[in-house]
């Protein structure tokens, strides 16, 4: 009976997401959020990322090294971030620090890249499995919406689709042009 | 003293010493570790502090902020209050290894007075793990059944029996969250990711339901409403990032809007709503009581409150507006007396406000405290 009801709620979750895709790709302004639909789903391109799906526009040295980027907040593809930055954890801006696991789902930000003006999609994973305070928080939260938009919910812990495991940081891995 | 006079004398007060040692004896009564059985009497404030670990509410005086006492349970703690405030509920997370392992989610129902577990209730483990709020765990009107909120992320409501002392159902609500329980009966609505309300009929014994879908009745995208609601007479009440009231009535079965005020339109300053628990009605008064914040901008609108607003609901207007400092959330409790509450979001101090009628229900800071960490749920019995 449980696995049938998980997998109603897996299939229903699902359906949501597809609709709530349609219904951004329609909503002015958020229309990019159909792009990143399929980050949602994140544990599965993970591993691809940061991809490039921008012809060639946003090179990485428009995205910024990520050995070099700095340890701030204000830096501007934290903008909708919340929580500690991995980098700041024995990790970077993409990378979760060792002995952790990426989440398998993320928020979405979206994010404006100052040497281009152009808008970035940010995912941001939390990385899960270990405790220990790291680094400030960050708690930009542009454009964060409550749990009735779960794939913009910056308030929610997405070591949720892990198991429950404990949060220890976040990364900011672009993925794709809001544009 | 000669010699002889002098040994005599240490002599005699040698062998006097045992008997006053043993008199000392006599006349001390040695301590004895006890427990107190029930905290100090008097009205109560409650905070709860979310944890990854253990989550905590701490209980306060209503009259001088003393720590009473508290209860606590696993990671993520999502609370709630019997309305007399004499039973208290959380629904938290534990992990075999505290950040990693199995996982067990558990409903634990505490006795305030004694600060002890009446009773634990296993939970399917999809608890949400999200900053508390007070519309995660709710209980129904009559108190026989408490909804609990899930997200894994896929989103759903456990809703158990605590006269059973089970989990009598699981209600999906794909792209929903919130728990909005109706003043009779066995209802309860949700928010959803197109601005509309679901609101689902459970049968007496939970084991069935109905659902509804309202129409939109908020802009996600430009006018987004926070968790937070208080009840105004018989209708719910939301506030949103742009600081308009959405007044609501789920009296028929299905969420209609009554009522939209625009409040802080027309004040310069760019103000909006700003915090997590960022509105408490006095039903006595009329008055909600609002967090708000100005030159307000995407992601400030959990940032701590600059001021709180005193809003007539009968005549529509501003009564007073009163500076403060980083007020995230907010509660009126009724103890000796009628006073807001509010937690400060970077010191992690509950403040204690006197209100004055007088001078449009402004607000004086009369008391505060801290003993917990990051708060963002004030509760008190109704």
């Amino acid at each position: 009976m449980n696995n049938l009801l998980d997998s109603l709620l897996s299939w229903v979750d699902t359906r949501a997401e597809v609709r709530t895709r349609r219904l951004a790709g329609r909503a002015g302004r958020r229309s990019f959020l159909h792009k990143a639909g399929g980050i949602f789903l994140g544990g599965a391109v993970l591993p691809m990322l940061p991809y490039d799906n921008s012809n060639g526009i946003a090179h990485a040295s428009d995205l910024g090294d990520p050995n070099a980027i700095p340890d701030n907040c204000d830096y501007w593809r934290y903008c909708s971030l919340h929580g500690s930055l991995c980098s700041k954890c024995g990790g970077s801006v993409t990378q979760c620090p060792p002995g952790t696991t990426p989440s398998k789902v993320a928020w979405v930000g979206t994010c404006r890249n100052p040497k281009d003006n152009k808008n970035y999609l940010v995912s941001y994973n939390d990385c899960c499995g270990k405790a220990g305070a790291c680094g400030d928080d960050c708690t930009r939260q542009e454009r964060d919406r409550p749990g009735y938009r779960m794939g913009l919910a910056s308030e929610s812990s997405w070591c949720i689709a892990n198991g429950g495991s404990g949060v220890h940081c976040t990364v900011a891995v672009v993925v794709g042009l809001a544009e | 003293m000669s010699r002889k006079s002098t040994v005599w004398f240490w002599l005699v007060g040698l062998a006097l010493l045992p008997v006053g040692s043993r008199a000392d004896e006599a006349a001390f009564v040695p301590e004895v570790v006890t427990v107190k059985e029930r905290m100090s009497p008097g009205t109560n404030v409650f905070v709860n502090q979310m944890d990854m670990a253990t989550s905590t509410i701490y209980i306060f005086s209503t009259k001088d902020l003393t720590l009473k006492g508290n209860v606590s349970g696993g990671s993520w703690g999502l609370a709630t209050l019997s309305r007399d405030g004499n039973t208290a509920y959380m629904a938290s997370g534990f992990l075999s290894r505290v950040a990693y392992g199995t996982g067990e989610d558990v409903l634990q129902i505490f006795d305030v007075p004694t600060n002890t577990v009446k009773k634990e209730i296993i939970l399917p483990f999809k608890l949400t793990q999200y900053t508390p709020d007070a519309s995660q765990l709710r209980l129904s009107a009559d108190e026989k059944f408490i909804y609990i909120q899930n997200a894994t992320p896929a989103t759903s409501v456990t809703v158990v029996d605590l006269e059973k002392g089970s989990v009598v159902k699981e209600i999906p609500s794909p792209g929903c969250y919130g728990i909005y329980p109706t003043e009779n009966g066995y209802s309860y609505s949700t928010i959803c990711s197109d601005g509309s309300f679901v609101t689902f009929k459970l049968s007496p014994d939970g084991q069935s339901f109905t659902s509804r879908k309202s129409k939109k009745i908020f802009d996600v995208d430009e006018d987004p409403i926070f968790l937070a609601s208080d009840r105004v007479n018989s209708d719910l009440v939301f506030l949103s990032y742009n600081g308009n009231i959405y007044r609501l009535s789920d009296a028929s079965g299905i969420i209609k809007r009554v009522d939209f005020i625009p409040v802080a339109k027309g004040i310069a300053g760019n103000w909006g709503a700003s915090g997590y628990g960022v509105i408490s009605y006095d039903s006595a008064a009329g008055v909600m009581f609002m967090t708000m914040s100005s030159n307000r901008h995407e992601g400030s609108h959990h940032h701590g409150a600059t001021e709180i607003w005193a809003y007539d609901m009968k005549k529509k207007k501003i009564l007073s507006r009163s500076p403060v400092k980083d007020i995230s959330t907010i509660a009126v409790v009724k103890g000796e007396q009628t006073n807001l509450f509010g937690l400060d979001i970077k010191k992690n101090i509950i403040v204690k406000y006197d209100i004055n009628p007088k001078t449009g229900y402004s607000l004086r800071k009369s008391g505060q405290r801290t003993d917990f960490g990051f708060a963002t749920m004030i509760m008190g019995a109704h």
